[in-house]
């Protein structure tokens, strides 16, 4: 049964409805890598849950339908997704952009989908607090689908729990039900909680699931989520930032080991040298491999003497490894790392300019592998012939370094301004995909999967599969979230 | 059932474990039908709950999953249990069997540098704790104390804590489960899935490196959102049988050397390790507590940063009731609302900071260092009791033999404080009518979690178990509190844990979102021959759609 | 069998067996003693029954199941639930650190309660019937009771106040170490003589569970002690010396409890402390100079078993705070910790200059792991008292082995790694266990330890 807009128009103002197919390729299809995703049959723009809970009931009866749920505005678009789909219909939820409830003392506030990064900073620094960000997220990038991807966040001793910041979340289901996680499902409205004091701080049940776990990392395939409470922090009244500059991994690994479990650094990452000089143009002379950078924040209480006391700490650790911190690097300052550990990105972006697109292979391992995993993948790129100095590294130790985010960017050249057969996009792709392979096989873990290494991802994982499928049956009961995505 | 198909039910589970391992001697499965809380249940009448088909002790997860497979092929129902404290223990009904997983008590890898530790069912807080601490490593322990099962806390249980302003709550801290689901699939969940399959084909010969355990989420969802929430399924959802467990740092000795005898150990000497401080903190209202409560979890400065109330504090600390009613009122008739504070450094200049900062909150929130507090015998017990988890019982048990919790709300430290106030109130009431022991009504337990990610606070109370008078009177309590956990704006408060799993569904299901409704699903997809024991989980029979 | 007889031994546990919370502390040491994982229970029936029921817990709980008419007979499966138990007392003892239960004393009011119902098991009916006839369990000749003194290089005075209590199984099994100890209180000048008419001190029949029999024989010695003018007893054998101390007054009556009463008791290395405190004795090298690594094995009589025995609580009971019980006057409590731990330690840290180093094992005091051998085990159910004794085993070595390493680091030259203890059953058991497993452990005495390296005139 095709769409009938009528039905549509019944939930959705007009200038809620996209249906012009030039529009629609313009905005949803066209990528700098590939342009041949089907042109979806329309696009919706709600403005709040029950809309999108009708059109999902509605869209149940279309046979064939394939919803797409969309948060963010990223250009330009390079995404690898599974738009070869037919009958694509999307839900925008880019417009949907409050930030309904920021309260300081609990640290936490709540967004629905659109909002980006900027956009909460921004806000939050009005109250005093900034949001625990990824590395350099884009413009355009929804906060809300960054949670939701379980996207690493600077900050590993915050983070104690790969869920974190995510808090409580309303979500449509793929049935067209509402569901609310966590406290925020009640007993009583959230209002009358709220009153009582509650601050939608506590992220687990209702009862015995937690369905928030599963909405995570489901790339929008068990439901549309409207709206997150997350974690924020307090905006340091202090911070020092420090950067450790050196050619080998294990030592820097050890270093954030030593000083993550015992609480004394909050944001800790390590990228190369080529990032580096991508991120900071101002970056001059010559440098070792690796930059750590970590930061030591004090917030209301004797913010000096805390940072005083782990300084120390940290440099009695420093000298026990033989590393030497600096206050500045290669003529970057502290100031220039700021605004990063607050979630503010960088442009123009190191993932992309005017002839380059980066493919991205990341997975997680363990902080101590990192080194012998960088080694062979650096085997790998001369065997393919691929220039290491197109290689970008960011190292980000998660869920306090018990894990490791480790992400490998391989800068390609964009469809059209090729410059070398082993550094054209498809023969990267192909080189990612070897990549991938490797981690596979050598301890890595794909735990937030994507179309380049999907068939990797899930090889050896068929009880888990057969899982989800389950859970799939029952929150979308007719397939028509994002099918195709993940292993459905 | 006739004598014939348990009969035949035995034999077939002493060919999968072995005839030792197998016993359906009534006698003997009383003692699984026996439990804390089951009293509550039976309207204070009696402490067994349902007596069990048979008990079956396997030592491997082969064996489980035959043993699961079975009950799927012969419509009988399972229930596994490990150090199996608490009425959610036992079966749901007549005709289950038990699976007790005692043998099951291997700690099957540490790995120091990634804080990862690979346990077995049966495996303890203080059995896992006891190899740490020369690691400078140390585990969450849950509330009940370090007899409590490390496997079931983090799968099946609750896990709240009293360190779990640095150790976390349970939901939260593990990194990979072996699962043994409903219908007998092997599932690893997790980074150590995929290893899993390429390294051998039975699982029983797989090598376990707990440095390959360090994410349990994924590829894609989280199937940990499936098998727990808050609670987990009590043994409602399948069998459980390694799990991967996230190791926090000690900034302790390697190990802690006690004196004296039983009842009365101390730390050597009465003295704290080097940079050990312990405090109990004071303050007069709620609102100052609550100011400080926030303040203390945002400094970053506690290992442990926990609300006992001064009842439970005189029991826990006094080695008999005698002596607790000579010297209670007397030593902390002036505790109010207070805090128990321990904070550990590595570091002289660490330490120097933490104790500044805890005076700097005291002083900016009206409170007071209970001078009792800094007392070195005290002070010393206090973190004994503390590090080892060891004195729990001694201050919620002993006082009646009759113990359970009953409202409080998880969330911001705000409305926690709020819930004990309602709890409050609503206890006082109970108490009035003299069949709870007076422990002044305020008797809430709890902690800020994580740095203040989230809090809980729960109003603990205790009874006579020996009167039947006061059991009821328990009972009472507690059904007034499952009307109260509708009426009062808390969450769902934990005395609603341990009533039986539907009925519970039932009441507060409608209340939040018809969760029961996507929990019946669940457990209907994982479990079509609802073949693991729904007690006190969700039985799909019993909820309507 | 049905359940026909009076309950009243159940009944009088009715509140301990409410108060059990199955949290299953009765498995393991006190929590803030568990100091390794692999040496983390305390229980020896658990570690051989493995389900609920075999514990201090489950057996309380039968105990209920019985009061309340839940069970109808006393099966087989039971019955070794309940007597598969040496009757340590370790249940007891953590179960206490946090409770008021009294385990131990329910666990054998329940046995009691079974013997009645069911009989006694069939081994321990025939200790009965020989110690009846012999004086004895082993059903050797009474006659030969005290002939071992004939072999010591030791004199009695038949006048002395003092007796050496032989014990059956010093008599007829390790006449060694009733020879090491005469010879020690000789080397102590402590005048002593024996008795011949001693007879058992009724350890194995009254631990079996038959007590109305075992009294007999606890009327028998102290009425010859009494007759005797004895003013102290000294024994080698906890069995023994717990039975005088702390069963004997809980059954005797009258003036027989006031002739108990006069009697000094005390275990060898009370004696042992004494000696070497006021200097009587001195030690020398070893044997051919042997340097040994020990530890000891605490024996559950001696330790936890041998704490005095308190008066049965008279007062009355009031509510406070609505519903906690406190007595008036204040109920004692027996926690098992007042027994004999320190003396035996003192003894082997005296010894460091003569050539033996001491190391505890993990479990030890009021947590010791049982030698598996006591409450009738040994002889009803061997396999489970040599499952016990080569678990403890497991842990003498790992502990041995472990100082070994660290001795052999600073090169000090290590001859044999020895197990010690203070109990003639425990050396049984675990001669038996170290037979069974092959460990490279010899086990010995206390008092042949002590006793071989008494400094004595002539020697080197």
């Amino acid at each position: 049964m095709p769409i009938e807009f009528d039905r549509i128009s019944e939930l959705f103002e007009e200038t809620e409805i996209l249906k012009d197919p030039e529009t629609l390729k313009r905005v949803y299809c066209d990528s700098i890598v590939n342009n041949s995703a089907e042109t979806p049959v329309a696009a919706v723009f709600p403005k709040n849950t029950s809309q999108i809970s009708e059109l999902i009931k509605y869209l149940r009866t279309i046979e064939d339908i394939n919803v797409l749920i969309i948060s963010s505005r990223t250009e330009p678009k390079f995404f690898e997704d599974t738009r070869t789909n037919s009958n694509i219909f999307i839900i925008d939820l880019t417009k949907m952009k409050k930030i309904s409830f920021v309260n300081k003392k609990n640290k936490v506030c709540v967004v629905e989908p659109g909002v980006t990064w900027s956009e909460l900073t921004k806000i939050l620094k009005e109250s005093g607090l900034r949001p625990r960000s990824p590395f350099l997220p884009r413009q355009g990038k929804s906060v809300l689908t960054s949670i939701l991807d379980r996207e690493p966040h600077l900050c590993p001793k915050a983070q104690f729990d790969i869920s974190d910041p995510l808090l409580c979340m309303e979500v449509v289901f793929g049935n067209g039900e509402i569901f609310r996680t966590g406290e925020a499902a009640g007993p009583r409205s959230m209002e009358e909680n709220r009153q009582a004091g509650a601050a939608l701080k506590n992220p687990l049940g209702p009862g015995q699931t937690d369905i928030f776990r599963l909405i995570q990392g489901s790339k929008g395939t068990y439901g549309c989520c409207t709206w997150i409470s997350m974690q924020c922090d307090f905006i340091p009244t202090k911070r020092i930032i420090k950067f450790i500059n050196y050619d080998n991994v294990e030592p820097l690994a050890d270093f954030i080991y030593a000083t993550v479990r015992r609480r004394l650094v909050d944001e800790v990452f390590i990228i190369n040298d080529n990032l580096f000089k991508a991120i900071f143009p101002m970056a001059e002379g010559d440098l070792k491999r690796y930059i750590l950078m970590y930061a030591i924040n004090g917030y209301e209480w004797l913010p000096d003497e805390k940072i005083e006391y782990q300084m120390e700490d940290c440099n009695e650790i420093l000298n026990q490894i033989n590393l030497i911190p600096s206050e500045s690097l290669a003529n970057v300052q502290q100031s220039e790392v700021e605004p990063i550990l607050d979630g503010q990105t960088v442009d123009p972006h190191p993932k992309y300019s005017e002839t380059t697109i980066a493919v991205d292979i990341f997975y997680n391992t363990t902080l101590d592998r990192v080194q012998n995993h960088i080694q062979i993948v650096d085997e790998l790129l001369r065997k393919h012939q691929f220039p290491l100095e197109r290689l970008n590294l960011y190292i980000q130790p998660i869920i306090q370094a018990r894990a490791t985010h480790l992400e490998f960017s391989l800068i390609a050249d964009r469809p059209g301004f090729e410059t070398n057969l082993s550094t054209a996009y498809e023969k990267v792709c192909e080189i990612g995909r070897e990549l991938a392979e490797f981690a596979i096989s050598n301890g890595g873990f794909f735990s937030r999967p994507y179309k380049l290494v999907k068939e990797f991802a899930f090889k050896g994982h068929e009880a888990y599969i057969e899982g989800l499928r389950k859970i799939k049956k029952i929150f979308d009961p007719d397939a028509i979230l994002n099918r195709g995505e993940l292993c459905f | 059932m006739n004598k014939e198909n348990l009969d035949s039910i035995t034999k077939t589970m002493e060919v999968i474990v072995g005839k030792r391992f197998v016993c359906a001697d009534p006698g003997i499965l009383d003692t699984y039908a026996f439990n804390w809380n089951a009293d509550n249940l039976s309207g204070g009448v009696s402490k067994f709950a349902n007596r069990p088909l048979c008990v079956v002790m396997p030592e491997k997860t082969a064996e489980i999953v035959k043993v699961i497979k079975y009950c799927n092929q012969n419509k009988l129902q399972f229930k596994a249990m490990s150090t199996g404290w608490g009425v959610h223990n036992t079966v749901g009904s007549e005709g289950v069997i038990q699976l007790d997983l005692r043998r099951m008590n291997r700690i099957l890898s540490l790995d120091p540098k990634n804080r990862i530790a690979v346990v077995e069912p049966y495996v303890s807080g203080a059995m896992l704790q006891a190899e740490l601490f020369k690691y400078k490593l140390n585990c969450h322990i849950q509330g009940c104390g370090a007899n409590g099962s490390q496997l079931a806390t983090v799968t099946s249980m609750v896990g709240q804590g009293w360190t779990g302003i640095s150790t976390g709550f349970s939901n939260r801290n593990v990194l990979g489960v072996e699962w043994v689901m409903p219908d007998g699939t092997v599932c690893h969940l997790g980074s150590w899935g995929n290893i899993a399959k390429k390294k051998q084909n039975d699982p029983e010969e797989l090598e376990i490196d707990a440095s390959e355990w360090f994410l349990a989420d994924g590829p894609g969802p989280s199937l940990r959102g499936a098998y727990r929430g808050y609670f987990g399924a009590f043994g409602g959802l399948g069998v459980f049988t390694k799990a991967a467990i996230k190791l926090y740092h000690w900034s302790g000795p390697e190990q802690l050397e006690l004196q004296g005898n039983s009842p009365t150990y101390n730390l050597k000497g009465s003295k704290l390790p080097a940079g050990v401080a312990t405090y109990i903190l004071n303050w007069k209202t709620w609102e100052d507590f609550k100011e400080a409560g926030y303040a203390l979890a945002d400094s970053e400065v506690c290992w442990a940063l926990c609300r006992i109330a001064p009842f439970i504090t005189g029991l826990g600390i006094f080695p008999s009731n005698d002596e607790f009613y000579e010297k209670y009122e007397a030593l902390f008739g002036e505790l109010k609302y207070n805090l128990m504070v321990i904070t550990m450094a590595d570091s002289k200049r660490e330490f120097k900071y933490h104790q500044k900062v805890i005076k700097e909150i005291v002083m900016k929130t009206n409170g007071e260092i209970f001078p009792m507090s800094q007392d070195p015998f005290f002070s010393a017990m206090t973190f004994m009791a503390m590090a080892k988890q060891c004195n729990t019982m001694r201050g919620v048990f002993r006082a009646g033999g009759g113990f359970f919790t009953s409202l409080g709300a998880l969330g911001s430290w705000d409305w926690c404080v709020e819930g004990a106030k309602i709890g409050e109130q609503l206890k006082q009431k109970a108490i009035d009518s003299g069949g709870l022991v007076d422990d002044g009504a305020d008797n809430v337990w709890g902690t800020p979690y994580e740095e203040g990610t989230f809090s809980h606070l729960e109003e603990l109370y205790m009874y006579d178990i020996t009167d039947p008078e006061s059991r009821k009177a328990s009972v009472e309590y507690l059904k007034s509190v499952v009307e109260a956990a509708q009426e009062y704006p808390l969450g769902l408060g934990l005395g609603t844990v341990d009533g039986e799993g539907s009925a519970m569904h039932a009441i507060f299901g409608p209340l939040a979102c018809n969760y029961h409704k996507w929990l019946k699903a669940i457990k209907q997809a994982f479990d079509p021959n609802n073949a693991s024991d729904p007690g006190f989980y969700l039985d799909p029979e019993k909820i309507k759609d | 069998m049905f359940l026909t007889e009076s309950k009243d031994l159940l009944n009088k546990h009715t509140d301990d067996m409410w108060l059990c919370c199955r949290c299953s502390l009765c498995k393991f040491p006190p929590l803030a003693q568990i100091k390794s994982h692999r040496f983390s229970g305390v229980c020896c029936s658990m570690d051989y029954g493995f389900f609920h029921a075999w514990s201090g817990s489950g057996k309380i709980i039968m105990g209920l199941s019985l009061l309340e008419n839940r069970v109808d007979e006393i099966t087989e499966t039971m019955r070794d639930a309940f007597l598969q138990c040496t009757l340590c007392g370790a249940c007891d003892v953590s179960c206490k650190y946090s409770t008021n239960i009294e385990v131990l004393d329910t666990i054998f009011d329940i046995r009691r309660y079974i013997v009645k119902t069911i009989g006694a098991h069939p081994v321990h009916l025939k200790y009965l019937e020989k110690a009846e006839e012999y004086y004895n369990p082993y059903g050797e000749p009474h006659e030969q009771r005290q002939q071992w003194m004939q072999s010591a290089k030791a004199f009695q005075n038949e006048t002395a106040k003092t007796v050496f209590f032989t014990g059956c199984t010093a008599a007829y099994r390790h006449q060694d170490i009733a020879i090491a100890s005469a010879e020690i209180l000789n080397a102590g000048g402590l005048e002593f003589r024996i008795c011949n008419d001693e007879w058992c001190c009724g350890s194995p029949i009254y631990r079996s569970g038959q007590v109305d029999e075992a009294v007999k024989f606890f009327e028998h010695n102290i009425e010859l002690l009494s007759e005797e003018g004895i003013e102290e007893v000294i024994t080698a054998c906890p069995g023994c010396y717990s039975m005088f101390v702390a069963e004997y007054p809980k059954y005797l009556k009258g003036d027989l409890l006031e002739k108990w009463s006069r009697i000094k008791f005390r275990h060898m290395v009370e004696v042992i402390e004494e000696f070497i405190a006021k200097k009587k004795i001195e030690f020398a090298e070893g044997p051919n100079n042997k340097r040994i690594i020990v530890t000891y094995h605490d024996p559950c009589h001696l330790g936890r078993g041998s704490e005095p025995w308190i008066p049965e609580w008279e007062g009355t009971v009031k509510k406070i705070y609505n519903q906690i019980k406190v007595y008036d006057p204040p109920k004692k409590t027996r926690r098992g910790t007042k027994g004999i731990y320190k003396s035996p330690r003192f003894i082997l840290k005296q010894l460091k200059n003569s050539g033996v180093e001491f190391v505890e094992m993990f479990r030890i005091n009021e947590y010791a792991y049982c030698c598996g051998s006591g409450g009738g085990v040994k002889a009803a159910y061997p396999e489970m008292a040599l499952t016990a004794s080569i678990e403890r085993l497991e842990e003498v070595e790992a502990v041995l082995k472990s100082k070994f390493e660290e001795i052999s680091k600073i090169n000090k030259p290590v001859d044999e790694m020895i197990l010690v203890s203070a109990c003639p059953f425990c050396k049984t058991n675990f001669e038996n266990g170290i037979n069974e497993s092959g460990k490279n452990i010899r086990y010995l005495d206390i008092n042949q330890l002590v006793n071989e390296r008494i400094k004595r005139e002539g020697m080197q």
